[in-house]
């Protein structure tokens, strides 16, 4: 690592983008005298883990790893696996299109599925669980549900959502208040004369009252200094993100509860600009339903709607 | 921990004959262990014998288990309300965990297929991340040429596949 920053800098710089081209950016060789001999258990446990991108990537390798792939069993496999960071799911309005977006906090990149939505038809997500999206019109009456990896779409009937005997609720209000693993959390600005900080705080069961479990770093809210600061916030498993829009400023940060780490997440092309109205969904768990639909609006904590 | 409990030992035995004392609630991380003890077995001096495992593997296996049960162990016995101190610790057990298992893949291979065969799951799975960190940032046409497999793909095949996903195959930002 200390070698790669030494001197010729213009060289390394080229270097790495010509690498970042062809999707490879791991140099680590895989020995084929291993990999050809791995069980077939074994394997496929280790192809559970993988990024979700990479495992339709490999999709095309052969036959047969399609067929595994893409098996019920797999599935299941799949899902059972954790994989760390949800993703992100977005539509922004422009022209009165809907442009969907999917953010992957892990990678700090955001895909662009093609989702088979009426264009006269204004939607915007309401929550989301195992993969799938919940879809709601402008009228809030019909519901729809998409998995946009697979950019399967349905709309489904009217009816309060219900799965075995439990009512879901589908809206947080207010905005900013979200709970996860049986804790409630509050995120909101907090602003003193003209400085601006983002503030967590955790409901305390015995004593119903907030305390302030975690701030932003003042290094980052030293940017809001004077400005008129418009917050919107919602969470999943543990990861919370957030959008922080001004005048001619639109930043998105991602909050870990878990280990307590600030991130800056960067903004794609659907999202770059200060007009979009960004709706943003989390992605349950990036574990994305492959073949099935069995998991329809389970219980995922944080579901939640923007 | 639980304060005037009896220490107990159990030894586990390579392939090569060599020897691995350690605490049998250590050793209990192991479902093979647990069966073993499970039936009365194993206890005695002579130890569980583990076949098919060197003592090169064995070592690093008990490793891996003392690690965890010490870790697991001093975690039963925080004060229970103190979150932080937990996250902290989890925090140095994954930190543990990723030193420990930045390994030579043949070395890696041997530690897979034996935490497999004595049922360690923890180390199966932190394994597997490993070996699934290798294969990410591929494409699938390096996948082929490092496995030795053949594309048996028509071309007709593939661009459905890559028709049914295409945010797969188009550029991110």
């Amino acid at each position: 690592m200390e070698a790669n920053q030494s001197p010729p800098h213009k060289r390394s710089r080229r270097d790495r983008n010509q690498e970042k081209a062809p999707s490879s950016n791991s140099t680590e060789v895989m020995k084929q005298e291993i990999w050809s001999e791995f069980p077939g258990d074994l394997f496929e446990t280790v192809v559970a883990r993988l990024p979700v991108a990479a495992m339709f990537r490999f999709r095309t390798v052969c036959r047969k790893w399609h067929s595994m792939l893409g098996s019920e069993n797999f599935s299941q496999q799949y899902s059972e696996a954790p994989h760390g960071l949800p993703w992100l799911y977005a539509i922004t309005h422009e022209n009165a299109d809907n442009n969907v977006a999917m953010y992957d906090p892990s990678l700090k990149k955001w895909h662009h599925p093609s989702i088979p939505l009426d264009p006269a038809k204004i939607v915007f997500p309401v929550a989301s669980a195992g993969g799938l999206v919940c879809l709601l019109d402008l009228s809030h009456m019909n519901f729809s549900i998409c998995n946009p990896l697979t950019q399967s779409f349905k709309e489904i009937p009217h009816s309060p959502v219900a799965v075995g005997s439990t009512l879901y609720f589908m809206c947080a209000e207010p905005e900013g208040v979200l709970s996860y693993d049986g804790k409630v959390m509050l995120v909101g600005l907090l602003c003193k004369n003209a400085a601006t900080c983002v503030c967590i705080w955790e409901l305390q069961k015995m004593t119903l009252l907030w305390k302030e479990v975690d701030r932003m770093p003042n290094i980052w809210c030293l940017e809001f200094y004077g400005k008129h600061m418009k917050m919107t916030c919602l969470g999943n498993s543990g990861l919370l993100m957030l959008s922080l829009k001004a005048k001619r400023m639109n930043r998105l940060v991602t909050y870990n509860l878990l280990n307590k780490e600030w991130q800056k997440g960067t903004f794609g092309r659907a999202t770059s600009t200060d007009q979009a109205d960004l709706k943003v969904q989390v992605h349950g768990d990036e574990r994305f339903d492959v073949a099935s639909n069995h998991e329809m609006m389970a219980s995922v904590p944080g579901c939640l709607i923007l | 921990m639980a304060a005037g409990k009896p220490v107990v030992m159990v030894t586990l035995v390579s392939s090569d004959g060599q020897s691995f004392q350690l605490l049998e609630e250590a050793a209990l991380l192991s479902a093979m262990v647990r069966d073993t003890i499970q039936i009365g077995q194993g206890r005695g001096p002579a130890g569980i014998p583990i076949r098919n495992i060197t003592g090169q593997t064995l070592s690093m296996v008990v490793v891996y288990c003392n690690k965890h049960y010490t870790a697991a162990a001093a975690a039963d016995g925080d004060d229970a309300a103190d979150e932080e101190k937990k996250v902290a610790n989890k925090k140095q057990l994954r930190e543990w965990d990723e030193q420990f298992i930045n390994l030579e893949q043949d070395k890696l291979y041997d530690i897979l297929v034996a935490a497999n065969n004595l049922g360690i799951d923890g180390l199966v799975d932190l394994c597997c991340w490993r070996f699934a960190d290798m294969m990410k940032g591929k494409s699938a046409s390096e996948i082929r040429v490092k496995l030795g497999i053949r594309d048996d793909f028509t071309s007709e095949q593939r661009a459905q596949i890559e028709k049914d996903s295409p945010w797969v195959w188009s550029r991110t930002t």
